[in-house]
């Protein structure tokens, strides 16, 4: 029989771990292409799916879900806080706004034309989407799993974990234009300050710390860092133009 | 090989906020093992904004010296 209540539990618990994943699919896609972030996020899906179809149900006792989060938190961090410091450097007046874009582009010609990579694809972007969706789906499995397990509902728990995942689909698919029309430096500011806290959460997860407001962790730790980082960079203009004006007044 | 060219890149581009953030993550992972969660989270949080400030502070410094 149907369990509209499992059903809906597994709808909710799975939705919030994909609009997590869509958020950096979004995130990478728009500022390092759509390419190798959809193909990070398809490659994921994959491994996800032939680890569930071979192992099953079982899957939550085989993985320790510890050291994905260390390993892929750690990664996240890593990329998030060095996008992060790159935009406040730029921010800040100590970077060129677009020369990361230009050395970017070249490398890619250059190695175009060596034939060593195919048009348009970016290694950091690829594994980032991979990463993330992979930890946020697994995150999901284990909760339609869980909840199907406890009440003997497994079809129903499935199909509430699906539904989460037609319905944040079509949301990506719909935020997907809109996003395109952000600035970019903000964008790449936006996003270094959701991976880092991305990152910073899933390591903390993985030592079991004890994040006051459970899954709601990022949102303080974005806003806090994003304020933080946006009064960084300003106070960093600040100085330089200080020293600008006294170096020119004893000129 | 090429992983760990990314890898290593990762760490040589700004040692100071990667050694900064490296040490933070160890310091709550000892309160974690010390049985005290609620320091440990705070750890991590604060070493957050401690690495970029210190990584960008460098960084300014660098362009003042010039």
């Amino acid at each position: 029989m149907f369990n509209w209540y499992v059903m809906g539990t597994s709808f909710v618990g799975a939705f919030v771990e994909f609009v997590e994943a869509l958020t950096i699919i979004l995130a990478v896609g728009t500022i390092r292409g759509w390419r190798s972030s959809l193909l990070g996020a398809l490659t994921a899906v994959l491994i996800l799916a032939a680890l569930t179809g071979v192992v099953g149900a079982p899957l939550v006792g085989v993985i320790h879900l510890f050291w994905v989060q260390l390993a892929i938190g750690l990664v996240m961090l890593l990329f998030g806080i060095r996008w992060l410091r790159k935009a406040v450097l730029r921010y800040a007046g100590l970077k060129a706004m677009h020369d990361e874009e230009e050395s970017y582009r070249k490398t890619v010609d250059r190695q175009r034309r060596a034939g060593q990579v195919r048009a348009g694809f970016d290694h950091a972007g690829f594994t980032t989407a991979l990463s993330g969706t992979f930890l946020e789906g697994l995150e999901a499995v284990f909760i339609v799993i869980t909840f199907g397990l406890a009440a003997g509902a497994m079809p129903s728990a499935v199909a509430g974990g699906l539904g989460a995942l037609v319905v944040v689909t079509a949301g990506g698919l719909a935020l997907r234009k809109p996003l395109a029309k952000v600035p970019e430096n903000l964008m790449k500011f936006v996003v270094g300050v959701m991976l880092t806290s991305f990152g910073a959460f899933w390591i903390g997860e993985s030592f079991h710390v004890a994040w006051p407001g459970a899954d709601l962790t990022i949102f303080y730790l974005a806003g806090t860092l994003a304020l933080f980082a946006w009064t960084v960079a300003a106070w960093c203009r600040g100085r330089l133009r200080k020293d600008a004006r006294s170096t020119g007044e004893v000129a | 090989m090429r992983a760990l060219k990314v890898a290593l890149g990762l760490v040589v581009d700004d040692v100071r906020l990667v050694g900064v953030l490296a040490l933070f993550l160890l310091v709550a992972f000892g309160l974690h093992e010390a049985g005290r969660p609620g320091p440990a989270a705070l750890a991590v949080w604060v070493g957050l904004p401690a690495s970029l400030a210190v990584s960008v502070n460098h960084q300014v410094r660098l362009k003042l010296r010039k």
